[in-house]
């Protein structure tokens, strides 16, 4: 009886730390205007515009996560997300952000 | 014995909590254009952080930083304004730009994209995207207090 009870709040725990996991993970669409940025998550080089990013946001709700875009002769772009402030997925559930860098004055 | 044990245990954990944790954030900046490392000096609330002989540290670089409410009044979050300054290459060393003394203009902008508020909750890697100075513009340097200013 007591290892049955220590068995269900095991398998309690493990479903919780799992679930807490996939939350906390973001899979987004990162579009630049014009195309060709390249992207930089948490200050590292990440890949390019056009690309999914999977963002980490761990288990601190006020983590926020810097994503960062460049492109030759335009300003930089950026956003600081906290987990709630993603951008809500579409009609097809994929989340995407375009982001417009203006020309360098 | 136990007793005594329990209070200098104790003690100790109110002195750890009563001075500010030290975190350490790794700044680089990078070319907006090239996306080439940009050699920069790196300052916390306004205050340039040296080494040990009092030389600037320069970009890339990793620096112990302490979150604590901003003593200069800029920001009221128990955050850090990091800036990064663009410096140049005299004689083969990275130095700060003087305005008058000879020295070249920054290559890079000392602009928004330089400066940010840093809070504990922040990625620990903080990258500057800066963008050339192609007009060969004169910035003054960070100091405390003081927000980013452009000069001719």
């Amino acid at each position: 009886m007591g290892s049955n009870r220590f068995r269900a709040a095991g398998a309690l725990l493990v479903a919780a730390l799992a679930a807490a996991c996939s939350s906390s993970d973001v899979a987004i669409v990162i579009k630049s205007d014009p195309a060709g940025a390249t992207v930089y998550v948490d200050g590292e080089r990440a890949g390019a515009d056009g690309d999914t990013f999977a963002l980490h946001f761990g288990g601190d709700s006020r983590r926020k996560v810097h994503v960062q875009l460049c492109l030759r002769g335009r300003e930089p772009a950026e956003a600081m997300w906290e987990l709630v402030e993603v951008p809500s997925p579409d009609g097809r559930g994929v989340r995407e952000k375009t982001f417009r860098l203006e020309r360098v004055r | 014995m136990r007793r005594l044990a329990w209070g200098l245990a104790l003690a100790f954990s109110v002195a750890a909590c009563g001075a500010p944790p030290l975190d350490l954030v790794h700044v680089k900046a990078i070319s907006s254009d090239s996306q080439e490392p940009v050699p920069c000096a790196v300052y916390f609330d306004g205050e340039r952080q040296d080494d040990l002989s009092g030389q600037p540290l320069v970009t890339p670089v990793s620096i112990a930083i302490s979150f604590r409410p901003d003593p200069t009044g800029v920001h009221d979050s128990a955050g850090v304004k990091i800036s990064v300054f663009p410096m140049i290459s005299v004689d083969g060393k990275w130095k700060l730009p003087s305005e008058g003394t000879g020295d070249p203009a920054p290559g890079f902008r000392f602009d928004r994209h330089a400066e940010r508020l840093m809070r504990r909750s922040d990625a620990r890697t903080q990258l500057f995207i800066l963008l050339p100075n192609g007009d060969g513009r004169w910035y003054e340097l960070p100091s405390r207090g003081a927000s980013i200013s452009a000069g001719s």
